[in-house]
């Protein structure tokens, strides 16, 4: 069985740190309520002149350089954004030309903030098909540059950032991407959008600059992700053959504090199994995922060996789990 | 000056609140008659309010049950004795 087995993990951060008494455009009263609410304290934005390809690339070097692979092998880079450099082509494409891995392919996937769970599921498949060997799978997001900096429903609760995750064909060992789960509910896609700049709302139609902006029905994806959330690691563990008690930890996209502990504990895990990192950089949308990764592996917290679930749920609405045996 | 302080809630109303769509924005609209009123939909029209007002208005006060009418009188009230 050829698994795709996580061979390195990287992340990147921007250097800016803002923390809820920054976000002076809200009153003092206002600012209280972002971390009763979500538990962000703080999040990190990007420079002036940085763009998401920028992150991309310095997550993705972080992830190679630990094991010293050089770029020019990568066969493949998938990478996860819904806060593009432009439109298009692919931000993926600057990135590859970044790296300098002259011999990869590169395209982007978007499932907004499950895209990590859903890109993991799309690696796996193309190494499973056994058509590649080596492809890297980045998350990379910069939402401070597509937010309303005075939407209180938005602004406060993302930050920016980027992680990797180096896959390779296992060839026989035991770990690897054991198995994936994924829903979609298309009904629901305009709970969570940026409406403006695409083919439904072109630019010069806009009636004004917020339609670029990213918007969602905070209450509508609160309830959706507390009922999706549980059943999505329930059907993983099920269809995968595995108990609760196995699984290490539980790397959860990361929205807000208490969608995750709501998730543990209805699903009866211990909390401290979910591991979090919301309170110092945001929500980073699909990178989310990713750099909680990177930051459990180099903390420690998962060694060769142990069962990792990884669950993730956004825009589409969209939702997806992966067991990692690392 | 109450027709200008509704007529310019109504436009930062439908800025903020794009599904207001075609519910009328009249004084006796209530906050809560917006799609989606909630606490940090009254952030956001806090933030609106001062910014356009030369006023302070607290959260407690942006309830769903205030009508735009009593947040005209307010705004009225403020901006004459300040």
């Amino acid at each position: 069985m050829q698994r795709a087995h996580i061979l390195s993990t990287g992340s990147f951060l921007p250097d800016r740190i803002l923390s809820n008494e920054d976000l002076s455009q809200f009153s003092a009263e206002a600012r209280k309520l972002i971390a009763e609410k979500t538990g962000v304290h703080t999040r990190r934005h990007a420079a002036e002149d940085q763009c998401t390809s920028d992150l991309a690339v310095a997550a993705a070097r972080a992830c190679l350089q630990k094991i010293d692979f050089q770029p020019e092998n990568l066969e493949g880079i998938v990478l996860s954004t819904s806060s593009p450099d432009r439109m298009q082509p692919a931000t993926a494409t600057r990135v590859q030309h970044g790296l300098g891995a002259v011999n990869a392919f590169a395209f982007d996937i978007n499932s907004v903030c499950s895209g990590s769970s859903f890109g993991i599921a799309v690696v796996d498949s193309l190494i499973r098909s056994g058509a590649f060997r080596t492809i890297l799978f980045i998350a990379s997001e910069m939402y401070s540059k597509i937010l309303s900096p005075r939407d209180f429903s938005t602004y406060p609760f993302f930050g920016d950032g980027a992680g990797a995750a180096l896959f390779q064909t296992g060839n026989g060992v035991p770990q690897g991407v054991l198995h994936s789960c994924l829903g979609t509910d298309g009904s629901r896609s305009d709970t969570i959008c940026v409406p403006g700049g695409g083919t439904m709302l072109p630019f010069e139609k806009m009636p004004g600059p917020r339609s670029a902006c990213f918007r969602m029905k905070g209450e509508e994806v609160f309830a959706f992700t507390m009922d999706k959330g549980p059943k999505i690691i329930r059907r993983l563990l099920e269809e995968a053959g595995v108990a609760p008690g196995e699984v290490k930890r539980f790397i959860c996209h990361q929205a807000n504090i208490n969608i995750l502990y709501g998730i543990a504990d209805q699903l009866g895990i211990p909390r401290e199994r979910f591991f979090v990192n919301l309170d110092r950089y945001g929500n980073t949308a699909s990178a989310s995922v990713l750099i909680a990764l990177d930051e459990a592996v180099s903390r420690g917290d998962l060694v060769t060996g142990d069962l990792a679930v990884i669950a993730a749920f956004g825009g589409g609405l969209s939702w997806g789990a992966n067991l990692i045996r690392m | 000056m109450n027709e200008t302080i509704l007529t310019t809630i109504k436009s930062g109303i439908v800025d903020l609140f794009p599904d207001v769509g075609k519910i009328p924005i009249t004084a006796q609209m209530r906050l809560g008659d917006i799609p989606d009123y909630d606490s940090m939909a009254a952030v956001n029209l806090q933030v609106f309010l001062e910014e356009r007002f030369p006023l302070k208005v607290s959260l407690d006060m942006l309830t769903e049950d205030m009508t735009l009418g009593e947040l005209i009188e307010y705004i009225g009230r403020y901006v004459k004795n300040n």
